[in-house]
C-alpha cells in the first residue's frame, strides 16, 4: 500500500522534473535562438563577399559560435556555386581545419556522426576528401554510405564513378540516391555505364540502361538498341524508356516493333518513347495500340500521339471504337 | 461479494499499470527514435530528392463529401506541396453542396473524359474534370459510396506509382510530401507505406492554404485534442514503428504503393475504420507471402487537420473509432496471437483488442467498484488516495513526456502560455475527459450491437480567408 503511494509521488516528481527541464530548455534554446539569428544577419554579407568577389577577399577572422555560424553559410552557398567560389570555399575550410574535423569524425564510432561528416564533407568543396568518401561507401551504416554518395556528386569525383555503380548495383545504395550521385557527375560515367549495359545480371543492366538515357546523348543510343530484344523484360523497358529520353530517331522502328511486347510495361514505355521521337511512322503505330491495349500502354499511347499529331487525336476520338483513352487526351488536347 | 470487488478492483488496476507500462515503453521508443531522426535531419539532403529526375510521382487523394467549406484551401495547400512530381486527385463522394462548384469556379475546372482503371470495383463515375490553371489537378465526381469507395476511386484514377491519402479537412506543410515519401525512396524494396503526424489546426492562424502561426486551440476540447494527438503520433506510432509493429496510418495522411492498395483490394467498404483495417490487410497480405517489408512512421511531416470543439461530435467521432477498430479487429481475428503474422499478430493485434478496444470496460468499471467500494468502507482511504495519485501521476507524465517530444524535437508552439496551456490541460484531462471519453467509447459497444454503420455528420467550420498562392 505504501509502496503504491511512493510510486504515484515518483510520478508525480517525474512529471515536475520534466517541467522544470522543459521550461529551462525552452529559454536556452529561445536566446540560442536569438543569438544565432543575429549572428545570420551579421554574417550572411560577410559570407556573401567573400564567395562572391571577384578579387580574392581574404578570409574573416572568426572563433567560437560566429565560425560555426560562417561556415554553415558557406556550406549552404556551396551547395548552388561552382567555379572560382569554391575554391575560396574549399582553402577556407583547409585553412579553419574544417576538413580535417570533418575527416576525423568520418571515422567515429557514432554512426550519425559518420553519416553527417560524410554530408557535411559535400559542402566544403575540398576535393581531397574523395578517396575518404569512396572508402565511405563501404561503411557498414547505409545512411553513412548515401551521404558520401551525395557528396562525392556534388564535388564532381569522377574517379568514384565505379564504386559508386558497384555500391549502387550491390543494393549498398539506393537506387535513387547511387543514380542521383552519377547524374551529378554527368556524362563521364557514360562509358562505363554502356560497358556495364551488357552485365550478365539483368538488374545491372537495367538500372545502367536507365542512367545512360539520363546522362547520355544520341549518339550513346545505337548500343541500347539491341536492348529492346533483352530477355529480361525490366531491361527492355529501361531501354525504351532510355532511347525516349535521348531522342533516337534510329530507333523508331525498334520501338515501334517493341509495341507488340508481350509486357505491358514494355509497350507502354516503347509509347512514351515514341510519342519523344515522334514521327508519321510512330503516329501510325501508336493508334491501334490507344484504341484497344490494356491500361498502361493504352493510356501512354494515347498521349503520345496527342504530342506528335494532336488533329489525329481528336479525329481519332469520334471514331465508335475509339476507347477511354484516345477520348481522354482529346478532351486534354480541346483544353 | 466483497473478495470478488476487491480482485476486481486489483485486476483494473493492474490491466491500468500494464497499460500505462506499455506506454511508458512507448515512450521511451519514441524518446530514443526522435533522438535518431533528429540527427538524421542534418543529412537529409530534401533538396537533392526535388531536383532529381528519379524522383517517383506521387498522387494525392482527397476524398470529399459535402466539403465546400474547406476544399479550396486544402487543394491549394495540396498543389502548392514542394514534390517534383504530384497530381491531387479530389473525389467529390457524390457531395450535395457546392463542393465541386467552388472547386470549378476556383480552378477553371473543364470536364474531361478520363480514363479510370477498373482494378477496385466503386460506385458509378458521374464526371471527371482537369482543371485548365493547375494541370496537375484532377476531380472525380461520383455516386455517394462513402469514404473507402471514394478513395478507391481516387485509387483508380491516380496516374503515379504512389498515392498519399489524406482528408479534405487537412492541409500539408509543404515539405510534408517529400519528408514522408523519403524513406519509401530509399528503400523502396522494404516499406510498403509510410503515414505521418497528424496536428491540430483549430485557433492557428491559416494563409494562403499553409498554417502560418501555430496556436493552441482556444476550445477546451480542442486543446484536450491536441495532448491526445501529440500522445497517439509522437509516441505511439513511433514506438509502434519503431518495432515494426505499426497497426495504422492515419486516414488523414498516408502513403502507400498504388499497385499495393490494388493487389490488397483497395479499401474496404464495410468499416468506418478503412485506415485501420487496411493497415492490418497490408500486413496480413505481406506476411502471408513471406515477403520482407516494413510500415514506417515518419513524425517530422505534418498533416493539419480540425478537430470537433462540440461534445456531441466528438462523442460521435469516438463512438465511431471504436466502431472502425472493432470491425478490423474482427475482420482479421486470426491474426491475433498468429505467429505466422510476427510482431504484428502477436503483440499488435491483442494489444488492440485488449488495451483499445477493452479499455473502457476496465477503465469505467475498476474506477467505479474502487470509488463505490471506498464509499462503502470496503477499501481503506489510503489505498484509494494512492490509487488515485498513481493514475493521475502516470497520466500526467506520459501526457507531460509527450508534450516534452514536442517542444525538444519541433517546437512547433513559440509561445510561452500556448505551452503552458497545453500543460494545465494535462491535468483536466486526467481529472473528467479520460473518463468522459471512456465513456462514449463504451457507448460504441452499443452502436457496434445495434449494428450501427456509417459516419454521421462532420460539420466543418473551414481554416479561414486566404488567396492562391499559385495564382
Amino acid at each position: 500500500m505504501r509502496l503504491l503511494a511512493y510510486v504515484g509521488v515518483v510520478f508525480l516528481a517525474g512529471t515536475l522534473l520534466l517541467i522544470v527541464v522543459l521550461v529551462a530548455r525552452r529559454s536556452f534554446l529561445r536566446r540560442q535562438a536569438k543569438v544565432r539569428g543575429e549572428l545570420v544577419e551579421r554574417l550572411r554579407p560577410v559570407a556573401i563577399a567573400f564567395v562572391d568577389s571577384q578579387e580574392p577577399e581574404p578570409a574573416p577572422e572568426l572563433h567560437g559560435r560566429e565560425s560555426e555560424v560562417f561556415a554553415e553559410l558557406l556550406g549552404r552557398y556551396a551547395r548552388s556555386l561552382r567555379g572560382a567560389a569554391w575554391g575560396r570555399i574549399a582553402a577556407y575550410f583547409e585553412a579553419t581545419g574544417g576538413v580535417d574535423e570533418q575527416l576525423g569524425r568520418l571515422h567515429s564510432r557514432r554512426a550519425w556522426r559518420r553519416a553527417t561528416a560524410a554530408f557535411t564533407l559535400g559542402d566544403m568543396c575540398a576535393r581531397r576528401v574523395v578517396p575518404e568518401l569512396v572508402a565511405a561507401l563501404d561503411d557498414r551504416v547505409r545512411d553513412v554510405r548515401m551521404a558520401a554518395a551525395r557528396s562525392l556528386g556534388r564535388l564532381g569525383a569522377v574517379e568514384a564513378i565505379e564504386p559508386l555503380i558497384a555500391s549502387t548495383i550491390s543494393g549498398g545504395l539506393p537506387r535513387d540516391v547511387g543514380g542521383l550521385a552519377l547524374l551529378d557527375l554527368g556524362p563521364p560515367a557514360v562509358p562505363r555505364l554502356v560497358e556495364l549495359s551488357s552485365s550478365t545480371e539483368p538488374a545491372i543492366r537495367s538500372g545502367a540502361i536507365e542512367l545512360i538515357g539520363l546522362l547520355g546523348e544520341a549518339g550513346n543510343a545505337e548500343p541500347l538498341l539491341d536492348h529492346l530484344r533483352d530477355p529480361a523484360a525490366g531491361v527492355r523497358t529501361a531501354s525504351a524508356t532510355a532511347l525516349g529520353r535521348l531522342g533516337a530517331g534510329e530507333a523508331r522502328d525498334a520501338l515501334v516493333r517493341a509495341l507488340d511486347d508481350r509486357v505491358p510495361d514494355v509497350r507502354a514505355a516503347a509509347a512514351r518513347a515514341l510519342g519523344q521521337t515522334g514521327g508519321q511512322r510512330a503516329a501510325d503505330a501508336l493508334l491501334p495500340v490507344a484504341r484497344s491495349d490494356v491500361f498502361e500502354p493504352a493510356r501512354a499511347a494515347a498521349q503520345a500521339l496527342a504530342r506528335i499529331d494532336p488533329r489525329r487525336v481528336v479525329e481519332a476520338a469520334f471514331e465508335p471504337d475509339a476507347g477511354p483513352h484516345l477520348r481522354e487526351a482529346a478532351d486534354l488536347v480541346s483544353l | 461479494v466483497t473478495e470478488i470487488l476487491t480482485v476486481y478492483s486489483l485486476v483494473a488496476f493492474f490491466y491500468f499499470l500494464v497499460l500505462n507500462g506499455l506506454y511508458l515503453f512507448l515512450t521511451a521508443l519514441a524518446w530514443r527514435d526522435m533522438g535518431s531522426e533528429l540527427r538524421a535531419r542534418r543529412y537529409l539532403a530534401l533538396d537533392e530528392v526535388f531536383r532529381s529526375p528519379l524522383t517517383p510521382g506521387v498522387s494525392v487523394i482527397v476524398p470529399a463529401f459535402n466539403e465546400q467549406a474547406v476544399i479550396v484551401d486544402s487543394v491549394r495547400s495540396l498543389l502548392a506541396l514542394r514534390y517534383p512530381r504530384h497530381e491531387v486527385v479530389v473525389v467529390s463522394d457524390g457531395s450535395t453542396d457546392r463542393t465541386i462548384a467552388v472547386l470549378e469556379e476556383e480552378f477553371d475546372l473543364a470536364p474531361v473524359r478520363v480514363a479510370l482503371r477498373n482494378g477496385i470495383s466503386t460506385a458509378a463515375v458521374r464526371a471527371t474534370y482537369v482543371s485548365r490553371t493547375h494541370p496537375n489537378l484532377l476531380v472525380v465526381d461520383k455516386e455517394n459510396g462513402g469514404r473507402s469507395d471514394a478513395l478507391n476511386a481516387g485509387v483508380n484514377a491516380a496516374r503515379n506509382p504512389y498515392v498519399c491519402v489524406i482528408d479534405a479537412d487537412s492541409m500539408l506543410e509543404p515539405d510534408a510530401l517529400l519528408k514522408v515519401s523519403k524513406p519509401i525512396l530509399d528503400d523502396p524494396q522494404l516499406l510498403a507505406a509510410t503515414g505521418g503526424t497528424i496536428r491540430i489546426v483549430n485557433s492557428c492562424r491559416v494563409d494562403y492554404g499553409r498554417v502560418v502561426d501555430v496556436r493552441a486551440p482556444r476550445s477546451r476540447l480542442a486543446t484536450i485534442q491536441v495532448l491526445e494527438y501529440l500522445r497517439a503520433f509522437l509516441v505511439a506510432r513511433v514506438g509502434w514503428s519503431s518495432l515494426n509493429a505499426l497497426g495504422i496510418i492515419s486516414g488523414a495522411f498516408g502513403l502507400f504503393h498504388r499497385s499495393l492498395v490494388e493487389t490488397a483490394g483497395g479499401y474496404w467498404k464495410d468499416t468506418v475504420g478503412e485506415d485501420f483495417e487496411l493497415t492490418i490487410r497490408i500486413h496480413r497480405h505481406l506476411r502471408e507471402r513471406g515477403e520482407p517489408y516494413r510500415i514506417g512512421f515518419v513524425s517530422d511531416p505534418v498533416c493539419w487537420t480540425e478537430v470537433p470543439e462540440q461534445f456531441a461530435t466528438l462523442s460521435r467521432q469516438r463512438r465511431r473509432w471504436q466502431r472502425g477498430l472493432w470491425e478490423g479487429v474482427r475482420r482479421h481475428r486470426r491474426m491475433i496471437g498468429n505467429p505466422r503474422y510476427g510482431v504484428i499478430g502477436l503483440v499488435a493485434m491483442p494489444y488492440f483488442l485488449i488495451f483499445e478496444f477493452l479499455s473502457p470496460v476496465f477503465a469505467l468499471t475498476g474506477l467505479l467498484i474502487t470509488v463505490v467500494w471506498w464509499i462503502l468502507g470496503g477499501l481503506s482511504t489510503f489505498y484509494f488516495i494512492a490509487f488515485l495519485l498513481v493514475s493521475i501521476g502516470l497520466g500526467l507524465l506520459l501526457t507531460t513526456a509527450a508534450l516534452a517530444l514536442e517542444e525538444f524535437n519541433y517546437h512547433r508552439y513559440h509561445r510561452r502560455r500556448d505551452v503552458a496551456r497545453l500543460l494545465a490541460y494535462a491535468v483536466f484531462e486526467n481529472l473528467g475527459y479520460h473518463q468522459l471519453h471512456d465513456v462514449w467509447r463504451a457507448i460504441g459497444y452499443l452502436d457496434i450491437a445495434r449494428g450501427k454503420t456509417g459516419w454521421g455528420a462532420q460539420p466543418r467550420r473551414g481554416f479561414g480567408t486566404s488567396t492562391d498562392p499559385l495564382a
